[in-house]
Parts: C-alpha cells; sequence; structure tokens
C-alpha cells in the first residue's frame, strides 16, 4: 500500500470513530452544530482522499471563534452537561480541520471515547447499553490502526484485536460495577436532567388526565413476590388532592409536624418490588394502601401518601408491602374535617341543591353514597375521553346537567364535590389504576394511560373509604383496563401492537429486557451493594469492607487475565528424559556445576568432567543416554530406563 | 535382528567416513598451522554445498587454504584474482568468431572449475561480481542464449579484505547471503607462527600434496550430510534461535527462513564431521558464528566485541 493510501485509511478510521462518538449526541444538539459536524466530516474525508489543502490559520481561527459564540448565543453558558457536550462536539469538528498528524488522530479518538461516555448522561437505555460497546470497540480499532506506523492491519484482524483487548478488560469491568464504591453526592452520582416533569401532578382540573392517558410511557413496573392482587384491587395511590376551587382539585400540602394517621391493616399481604422512571416529582407510587418499605428517604405524609425527600430524577428502586384492605383515620382531627368539607360557596350552585336533596331522601350517608353512584350507572352518563368541554365558574354543574360526557376526573370531581356538599369529608385521589402484566419477566407495568382518578370519603366508624365513581359508569374500566373500554383511546401505533398476539409478545420481551436492564444495570446502588456485601459474609458492611472486596477483587482479576495471558507462553508438556535431565543439572548445580542455559548437552558433560573427573563415568553415560534419546535417531525404549536409573542412583 | 543389523551397518558406515574426514583434516592441518576450527568449518561449508567466504587481512593464509582444500579433496582449481577492471568476460569466459567455420564458439572461462578461488572479491566492480553470484546461483553460465552448466562439485571460495580497505566495493547484503558461511582467519598463535616461519614454504608443501579422497567418495559425503537427524527439539532451538534475532532490539532485522534453512544445513555438515548422528546443540552453537554473523547487522554499530552470533547463542537457552 503506498503511503498516501495508509495515511488516507487512518483518516477514515478517525472519522469512524468520531462519527460514531457524535452520532447518539446528533439529536440532543442544535440544528446548526449537526449540519457543521457533518459538512466538516465529509469535506476532510474528501480532502485526505484528493489531497485538498486544509484551511489557512486565520479562517480556522474565524471559524473557532463563530463556533464559540454560536455555543454561548444557543446556550447562554457554556457549563453544564448539553452545553458542555455541544461544545466539545464543535471543538472536536473544529480539529478535524487541523488534523496533520497522526498524533492529533490519537487525540481525536481520545475525545470520541469522553464523548461516548457522556452520551451515557443523557441516555441509559438498553439501546445504548449495546450501542455503547460495539462503538468502543470500532474506536479502539481505529485507535490500533491510527497508532500503528506503516500500514495498518487487515480489517478483520484490527477489529478482533481490539474485541479481544475489551473482552480482557471485562472481568475488570464487572468487578468494578458491582464493588466500586456508589457514593451518593452531587459530584459523584449520575447528573440528573432537567426535564419536564411527566405524569401525574399536583392538580387537576378535569380533562387532565385524558391527555395522559394517549401517553404509552411507562410509569413504573412492579414485580410481586406471590399472586397478583386481583385488577379491581389494583389501585396505585399518588397525589391526593383536598382543595377545590369549583374546577381545580390541587394538592395542600400536608404539615409535616401532622400526627401521623393511625392505620389498621388487615387480611392479605402483597410483597412487591417497584422501579420507579423518573418523574422530576417526589412521588412514590404503591399500591394502596403501603404498610412498610425499604427505601430511607421515603414518608407517608397525612394524607397516607409516600413522598420521596428528593424528586425522583433517576429509576429508582424501592420494595414494599401493602395491604388491600384496611382502615385509616378512625377519628379525623377537626382540621382535616373542615378541610375536606371544603367548597366554594357560590359554585356550582346546582349540584350543592342536588346533593343536599339526595341526602334528605336518602336518609343517613351510606344509602346517599350508592344513590349517587345509582345515579352515575342507571341515568345517561357516558365515559369517553373526548369530553365536552365545561365552564369555568360551574364545570360541575355544566357536566351532571349539560354535558353528561366525562373521564374518570369528571366523575371523581362531581361524586367528591356531592358528597362534600351532603358534609360528608371527601377528597380525590388520583394515581394509576391497573396495568399490564408481562407474562415473561413477571411483573406488572403501568404505564402513564393508567392513570386514574378517584374518590374517598370518610365515614364515622369506618374512616376513610375509596369509592370509584368511574367503576359505576365504566366497570370495564376497572377490569379490563382503558384499552379494553375505549379501543379509541390509543395511537394507531399501540393499536397495531395489539394486533397480532406476536407482536404483543414482542413488545412484552422487550419490555421485559427493559426491566432486566432496569433492575440489574441502572439501579444497582449502594443499597444493593449493601446487600451483596451482606451476601458474601459481611456483618456491617461499611465503604472499608467494600474497599477490601474491591481491591481483593481487581487483584484476582488480574491475576487470572494474567495467568490466561501467560498460557500462551507457558511450555507444553515436558519429555520424561527431560526431566531426568533437570533433575541431574540441579544435583550438580547444588555442587556448584550449575549449567549455563545457553550450554548444550555435551560441553556441559565435558565441563563437568573436567573439574570432577571421579564423576566422569555416571555424568558421561547420563549424558550419552539423553543425547541419544532426544536428539539421534530411533530413541531406544531402554535408554530412557537407563536414564531414570542412572540420574536417580546419582549423588555427585 | 534386522533392526540390530541396519543400526551396526550404519555405525561401520559412520566409521568409515570418520576415517576419510579424518585424513582430510589431517593433511589441512600440516599446511594451515594452528586453525583446526576454521579448517573444520570450511569443510563443513563444502560438504553442505554451499560456498565460502573468507574475510582477513592480506597474508593470512586465505589463497592457501582455498588452494590447499582443492589439492586435498582432489578438485580442480582455477584462481580468478578480482581487480577494478575485471569484466564479467573474464569470469564466465567468452564466444570467439571462427571465421572458418563463420561461428561463434564458447571459451570458457576461469570459472569452470570444481573450486574456484575468487581472490578480493570486493576489489572488481559490482558488474563483475554479480556475474561470479550469479553463477554461484544458478550452477551454470549462460553466454550467447546457451548454458553451459558448471562442474560438480562446484565449490567457490571467495576472499575478501576488510571492508575498511580502500578501493573496495562492498559485497551488497543480498549477495552475501549467498555464501553458506563467511569465516575469518586471523593470525596464528606465536607457537604456530613460529613453526610457520621456520618450516618450508607453504606453496612448495601444496604442489607435494596427494588427494586424500577420490570425487567419488567426497560425492558420497556430502551425499551423507541430509540424512543426519534433526530432532523436534534441536528443530525448537534452532527456531528460537532466528525468532531472538527478528525480536531483539539489537539487530537491524531479523534472519530469513532461507538463513534458517542454512544454519540446519551446516549444523548437519557438522555433526557429521564430528560423528554425531543427530545434530546436537552443540553443532548448531560451533556454526552459528560463520553462518549467521555476515547475514546480521547491529543496530548499535559500535558494540564494540559482540558478534551477531555470541549475542544469539548467550541470549537462546538449549531446551
Amino acid at each position: 500500500m503506498t503511503m498516501r493510501g495508509s495515511r488516507e485509511q487512518r483518516m477514515n478510521w478517525t472519522l469512524l470513530g468520531i462519527g460514531l462518538a457524535l452520532l447518539p449526541h446528533l439529536p440532543r444538539l442544535p440544528l446548526w452544530i449537526g449540519v457543521f459536524l457533518v459538512t466538516v466530516g465529509l469535506w476532510r474525508w474528501q480532502a485526505e482522499r484528493h489531497g485538498w489543502s486544509l484551511p489557512p490559520p486565520m479562517l480556522r481561527f474565524l471559524v473557532a471563534v463563530t463556533g464559540f459564540a454560536g455555543i454561548v448565543l444557543t446556550y447562554r453558558t457554556i457549563n453544564g452537561l448539553t452545553a458542555g457536550t455541544a461544545l466539545l462536539a464543535i471543538m472536536m469538528g473544529m480539529k478535524l480541520l487541523e488534523t496533520r498528524s497522526q498524533r492529533d488522530q490519537v487525540l481525536l479518538l481520545f475525545i470520541a471515547y469522553f464523548l461516548v461516555l457522556a452520551s451515557l448522561l443523557f441516555d441509559q437505555s438498553p439501546w445504548t447499553g449495546v450501542y455503547l460497546p460495539v462503538s468502543v470497540w470500532i474506536i479502539t480499532a481505529g485507535l490500533l490502526a491510527v497508532s500503528k506506523s506503516g500500514d495498518a492491519l487487515p480489517l478483520k484482524q484490527n477489529l478482533r484485536l481490539s474485541g479481544r483487548m475489551l473482552l480482557h478488560a471485562l472481568p475488570l469491568m464487572l468487578v468494578m460495577f458491582l464493588f466500586f464504591p456508589r457514593i451518593s453526592g452531587p459530584f459523584w452520582s449520575m447528573p440528573a436532567r432537567a426535564g419536564a416533569a411527566t405524569g401525574l401532578s399536583d392538580q387537576m382540573s378535569p380533562g387532565e388526565i385524558s391527555d395522559l392517558s394517549l401517553s404509552a410511557e411507562i410509569a413504573f413496573r412492579a414485580r410481586f413476590d406471590g399472586a397478583l392482587p386481583e385488577p379491581r384491587e389494583r389501585y396505585w395511590r399518588g397525589p391526593v388532592l383536598s382543595a377545590f376551587d369549583g374546577m381545580r382539585w390541587s394538592v395542600i400540602v400536608p404539615s409535616a409536624q401532622a400526627k401521623p394517621a393511625l392505620i389498621d391493616f388487615r387480611g392479605e399481604e402483597y410483597r412487591y418490588q417497584v422501579t420507579l422512571e423518573p418523574h422530576q416529582r417526589n412521588w412514590i407510587f404503591a399500591l394502596d394502601l403501603p404498610a412498610s418499605w425499604d427505601r430511607r428517604g421515603i414518608t407517608m405524609n397525612r394524607d397516607l401518601q409516600l413522598i420521596s425527600q428528593r424528586p425522583v430524577r433517576r429509576l429508582t428502586g424501592y420494595n414494599v408491602v401493602s395491604h388491600t384492605e384496611f382502615t385509616a383515620d378512625l377519628s379525623l382531627p377537626q382540621r382535616l374535617v373542615t378541610r375536606n368539607l371544603g367548597i366554594p360557596a357560590n359554585r356550582n350552585p346546582k349540584t350543592q341543591a342536588l346533593a343536599r336533596q339526595m341526602l334528605a331522601e336518602a336518609g343517613h350517608a351510606e344509602l346517599f353514597i350508592s344513590r349517587v353512584l345509582q345515579m352515575f350507572r342507571e341515568q345517561e352518563f357516558f365515559y369517553t375521553l373526548q369530553p365536552p368541554r365545561t365552564g369555568y365558574k360551574n364545570s360541575v354543574d355544566d357536566f351532571l346537567f349539560t354535558t353528561r360526557q366525562g373521564f374518570c376526573g369528571h366523575y371523581a370531581s362531581a361524586f367528591t364535590l356531592m358528597m362534600r356538599a351532603a358534609g360528608i369529608p371527601a377528597r380525590v385521589v388520583t394515581g394509576y389504576q391497573g396495568g399490564e402484566y408481562n407474562r415473561l419477566g413477571d411483573y406488572l407495568v403501568v404505564r402513564q394511560a393508567d392513570a386514574h382518578a378517584w374518590s374517598e370519603v370518610w365515614l364515622p366508624g369506618r374512616g376513610w373509604q375509596r369509592v370509584d365513581p368511574t367503576a359505576a359508569v365504566a366497570p370495564d374500566r376497572i377490569l379490563r383496563g382503558l384499552a379494553g373500554t375505549l379501543p379509541d383511546a390509543m395511537s394507531a401505533q399501540a393499536r397495531f401492537l395489539r394486533l397480532h398476539p406476536a407482536l404483543i409478545q414482542m413488545r412484552q420481551a422487550w419490555d421485559a429486557m427493559q426491566n432486566a436492564w432496569n433492575e440489574w444495570i441502572l439501579d444497582y446502588d449502594l443499597d444493593r451493594q449493601r446487600s451483596l456485601l451482606e451476601k458474601l459474609g459481611f456483618e456491617k458492611p461499611d465503604w472499608k469492607s467494600l474497599v477490601a472486596v474491591l481491591a481483593v477483587a481487581l487483584s484476582l482479576a488480574l491475576f487470572f487475565l494474567g495467568l490466561a495471558t501467560a498460557r500462551g507462553f507457558r511450555r507444553r508438556k515436558m519429555h520424561p528424559a527431560d526431566k531426568s535431565w533437570r533433575l541431574f543439572c540441579r544435583r550438580l548445580a547444588g555442587k556448584g556445576l550449575a549449567r549455563k542455559s545457553a550450554e548444550g548437552p555435551l560441553n556441559f558433560a565435558r565441563r563437568v568432567i573436567d573439574s570432577r573427573p571421579d564423576l566422569a563415568a555416571a555424568v558421561g553415560e547420563i549424558a550419552d543416554a539423553y543425547i541419544a534419546i532426544r536428539y539421534y535417531p530411533n530413541p531406544r525404549n531402554e535408554r530412557l530406563r537407563l536414564l531414570k536409573d542412572r540420574v536417580a542412583a546419582f549423588r555427585p | 535382528m534386522n533392526r540390530q543389523a541396519t543400526a551396526t551397518a550404519s555405525q561401520n558406515r559412520v566409521t568409515e567416513q570418520q576415517q576419510l574426514i579424518g585424513a582430510v583434516l589431517d593433511q589441512l592441518n600440516e599446511i594451515i598451522l594452528g586453525k583446526d576450527h576454521q579448517l573444520r568449518l570450511a569443510l563443513t561449508c563444502l560438504l553442505a554445498r554451499g560456498h565460502l567466504l573468507i574475510e582477513d587481512l592480506p597474508g593470512v593464509g586465505k589463497t592457501t587454504l582455498a588452494h590447499a582444500l582443492a589439492r586435498t579433496l582432489g578438485l580442480d582449481y582455477n584462481r580468478i584474482q578480482f581487480t577494478s577492471d575485471l569484466l564479467p568476460a573474464d569470469v564466465i569466459g567468452v564466444s570467439v568468431y571462427l571465421r572458418d567455420d563463420n561461428r561463434f564458439e564458447f571459451h570458457p572461462g576461469p570459472i569452470f572449475s570444481q573450486v574456484v578461488l575468487a581472490d578480493e572479491v570486493n576489489r572488481a566492480t559490482p558488474k563483475a561480481q554479480s556475474a561470479l553470484l550469479e553463477a554461484m546461483e544458478e550452477n551454470q553460465v549462460s553466454a550467447d542464449g546457451n548454458s553451459y552448466p558448471l562442474p560438480d562439485p562446484f565449490f567457490v571460495i571467495a576472499t575478501q579484505n576488510p571492508v575498511t580497505h580502500i578501493g573496495t566495493y562492498p559485497l551488497p547484503e543480498s549477495q552475501l547471503d549467498r555464501f553458506l558461511m563467511r569465516i575469518s582467519l586471523g593470525f596464528p598463535g606465536p607457537e604456530m607462527e613460529r613453526r610457520l616461519i621456520a618450516g618450508q614454504d607453504r606453496r612448495e608443501l601444496l604442489s607435494l600434496l596427494e588427494p586424500a579422497l577420490q570425487t567419488e567418495q567426497l560425492k558420497s559425503l556430502m551425499d551423507a550430510v541430509p540424512s543426519i537427524h534433526v530432532s523436534d527439539v534441536l528443530l525448537d532451538y534452532v527456531q528460537a534461535l532466528v525468532a531472538f534475532t527478528r525480536e531483539s532490539p539489537d539487530f537491524v532485522h531479523g534472519l530469513s527462513p532461507r538463513a534458517a534453512i542454512s544454519i540446519v544445513k551446516c549444523s548437519r555438515s557438522w555433526a557429521m564431521i564430528h560423528g554425531h548422528p543427530g545434530v546436537l546443540p552443540e553443532d548448531v552453537q560451533a556454526i552459528i558464528p560463520a553462518v549467521a554473523n555476515h547475514r546480521l547487522r547491529l543496530r548499535d554499530e559500535l558494540q564494540a566485541g559482540s558478534e551477531p552470533g555470541e549475542l544469539m547463542l548467550a541470549a537462546v537457552s538449549v531446551p
């Protein structure tokens, strides 16, 4: 290959390497950076092929200043994850404009490794888990090709060598993954992304949840130790909304000093593990009602909702024990009674009047509740994702008396308002209802589409009771999920995926894989590390034991790696004559007559006989036998026997 | 029983070979005093059907050695003195036009001889050198579209002055490779030198020499060389030696596979001369300097006193 050809080849490797590293960043970067990078890459590729000269220093300087200014204008900063990555990417493109020597190319490929790492800060999906090792593999092959003087190895050999190098690093990687201390702190942990909060919000106006129900995004997954709860019991408790302004329900943050609710759990307990997708809020979802949980920093507030100290910005796993039968707040403090009866007096007058009238007819609370539900069930109420708009001031009146079409939010809102108007403390609870069982992974997937709103009423002597008015209108929503109730609710894509059992299976298989990735890779944190150490026999694992285990495991991994590498150099099995000969040499070495490594048997024997003529006969016999066996044609077995005997008897 | 008989027969043959070789060496030692090792190397080279390069100062007995070898082995002998105006035709011969017959006739040059002494080969121009080296390689001479085979055995002994001398055209590495061995004679020891000075004139002695071998005997010795046994362990050793020259940073480049083949060839020949039915590491060690030194160049020329062959032998352990 010509000089030019191997230069071109090196540049191609470099371009391939940085291209692979940049690819996952491109969708996140502003368009102008993407266009710049692709242009520069293509230009450099052609420049190397045709031997064009690189741009003059002045032009490069101008481009660099412009690029820098562009970053500052786009992001208003050069700090932070996104701006920093963009700056790195654009500087990389700039470097291409002045890359001449092999050293520059090596530098570019090192930056490529860094960019590969940086893309992990944005995206940790299983796809990334596949893409990144492959790109590291190819970048390493590129580094091999670039740093080699003269012609590069053939492509296949290069890739094989680089793959072997990465495989050698694999045991070290595993050890580091398992035992490197997961120190929590702003510097050590993954930078949390500032992103739009997803999922349920801290307030609800009728119709908001129906927006969510179009989203197939996953809220969390739950793996149960034993049997799954029945579909009608799958209420995942989220934000509790107690304040009402006539249209909108919102959270009243309970004071931290409030005494916890008294709860009496009954019936079967469910043990399960939840892997919660990041949603940027403090809410922790659990099956109504959680009795205990294992993660520090999670508490239950006065409204019986689990709250995390910090917003959930990364995938979070926790174990929970829940009981679906319970009695909570047998006696309700006056403060809470007042709060859960509050309604704006001059709003929704028709609803209030209706409630009072129905209560008077029914006589007592429980009959009144079932009458209201009966009204939803028997009168012309419709469950729909596209309800007509209702007015702001009297939205419940509009819904109950005019439109009569609504989603879960409308029914929960109307029901709760009627309860309050009748003097029964009530509140709206939002969360998720249902979940799809993944047979392959044996867990429930709860999606944003499963978002739901229901009511809780407080009855003296019975405490808080869950009442789901939606169940009265559309029992299928509770038993078969949203998809079973309103096929139109799904996007075309989701409908397509449900068309065929094989597609369903594929989707579930993919989700099971995603879940395994979440559980084993992303959610492997200090707690899991601790429990692994406990399994390894440490009673109270702390960072010292972690460091000790890390050191020992690293040494072991390196030792076996070294052993495996050294095996290639090891001699093959020793010939029996060589064994005897070595023994003979060792015995003489003990007498100060060591054989030099470059000394042949004949010369050695002569030297020994010269300095110890008394040994002449034995040494001569042994040397002759050894030479005849190892170097002469047709060695006979008697020789070997003779050699062994003579050496065994040899005592200099 | 049969095996026993074969063993005895081969034993007899070895004894007979030893007697012949012993006679040759004795006679050579009478002429060249105190250079037993070099004489054995020269004989080894010849029996391995290789060509010999002797590099040394003028006057240490290079020509005498060549002449003595030819006489002792009963071969005819020609000497070509290489000078800077030597032409290829002076080496290989010339086609002469016969007017009576109206045709050209090839008059063979001095190269058509069983032993050719190319004296001071590095004083001739590259053109004349390559005429010789081509003949060595092809074992025949081509002239006017005809090829004329060289005699069998054909043995070239080239002598060369150390390259530092004035007025020389050093042989390029690729041509050095055509010589199986390169040896140098060196000055004789003090006692031998006294005997040399006091004794008869060497040239007179040479003319009195009787052949110690018949041509047929010489050929049978040459034919016996390839049948000397080379064991796997020994091949490992030779391979390790060659590999060392390729891996060690001391050498500009390692030994070629052809050089490795040459090492085995010479080791066999040396083993036969010394009556070994198989090649021993010692046989390899004895010939390595002569076979490897002219094929290797040290990266650091200033490593005074160390020869490539010595480095190899010291670094590679015997299995």
